[in-house]
């Protein structure tokens, strides 16, 4: 496919879709600075991997996918990619919740802003731009099944620490 | 009961988006991933260097084993000749049921090339011809004459005196021959109308 694009119609989709890519590449690289250098080498190994590309899912779908590689090997490269999962391992059942919904809204944005990059994705991704759970498993390379394990346990770990985080406050 | 409800996550995650700070595409962000493509190679270009590289090296491949051809003639014979032995063995069960005739017939030339690869005593020059110096050579005779598969008939075998007589009539040695040994065990060996005579 990359005799077939040409660098000029490839630039335009470079121009097109950078934004988004870049918005998804900052939600697993807060650095701005690492944030652009992934994407841009996204959008590099996506010019050299264009014959890959059979239209499976969507140009911006696979070109996230790219990226979301990158950052996790970056990521990687950096430090060691952990997930807390003391609080899931103590977790018998889902905690009940004491309090209304606008302060559990708030707790809530709180906890998902403790949780790793790579969940807060997989949560935005899912619930905020209600994207299929295939194409995000693409996207992550992983299973839908297991995607939507991951997320089960997310949402009862984001339970606890928003009971913590209750306990916390009476 | 009071649960995380999904209305309530949807929601916190758009409070949180609108609070987020959207980053924002540097101006030369396209200037500098062009001017990667230009000058990284692709993948695509990368595999053509790989996919000659790996033909080139199969090439060499195939001109040694074109070379080395003669040595490697010996084993695939054997390869190729080695199969057909079992299926024969496996086979002649089936023919021996049926044709019955044809066993002495199978048995007859094995031991005819079997026989003449077991060691054989030095004694066929001596036999008929020359003079023999013991008994033992004597009975080293028959033995050979017995292995030479050669149809012996013993017409007569007599001991007296320490003289042993026999006559055989054995191949490739004198159709008859007659073998004698004395005490010293000193032997004549004479041929007399397909007779062979040993005297002392």
């Amino acid at each position: 496919m990359s005799s077939v694009i040409s660098k000029e119609d490839f630039a335009r989709l470079v121009r097109q879709y950078a934004p988004q890519v870049l918005g998804f590449t900052a939600r697993l690289l807060p650095d701005r600075r690492e944030a652009e250098e992934v994407t841009q080498d996204a959008f590099v190994k996506a010019f050299g991997q264009l014959s890959s590309f059979r239209g499976e899912s969507t140009f911006l779908t696979w070109v996230q996918r790219i990226a979301y590689h990158e950052a996790i090997d970056h990521l990687r490269r950096r430090r060691p990619f952990t997930t807390d999962i003391s609080n899931v391992a103590a977790m018998t059942d889902e905690p009940d919740l004491s309090t209304g919904r606008e302060e559990r809204i708030t707790l809530l944005e709180e906890a998902v802003d403790e949780l790793p990059p790579d969940e807060q994705l997989l949560l935005h991704l899912y619930y905020y731009e209600d994207r299929p759970l295939r194409d995000i498993a693409y996207i992550m390379d992983a299973e839908p099944n297991t995607l939507s394990g991951r997320l089960y346990r997310i949402r009862k770990r984001l339970m606890v620490m928003i009971k913590q985080k209750e306990d916390e406050q009476t | 009961m009071n649960r995380l409800e999904d209305s309530d996550l949807r929601e916190a995650l758009r409070r949180r988006e609108t609070r987020r700070q959207k980053p924002e595409v540097p101006a030369d962000f396209m200037d500098s991933v062009m001017q990667q493509i230009e000058t990284k190679p692709t993948v695509g270009r990368r595999w053509r260097w790989m996919a000659a590289a790996a033909s080139l090296l199969i090439l060499i491949g195939i001109g040694t084993l074109l070379m080395d051809e003669p040595k490697q003639d010996e084993p695939t014979l054997a390869k190729t000749e080695l199969p057909p032995v079992p299926k024969v063995s496996e086979a002649l069960p089936e023919p021996i049921e049926t044709n019955v005739e044809e066993k002495p017939k199978i048995r007859q030339k094995r031991k005819t090339v079997v026989k003449p690869r077991t060691p054989r005593p030095e004694i066929p020059d001596t036999l008929g011809s020359g003079i023999w110096q013991s008994e033992r050579n004597v009975r080293l005779a028959i033995k050979m004459l017995s292995e030479c598969e050669a149809v012996i008939e013993k017409s007569e075998q007599e001991v007296r005196n320490n003289i042993v007589r026999a006559t055989f009539n054995a191949m490739p040695q004198p159709a008859n021959a007659v073998l004698v040994t004395n005490e010293a065990g000193d032997c004549f060996v004479s041929d007399t109308n397909r007779e062979t005579i040993i005297e002392i």
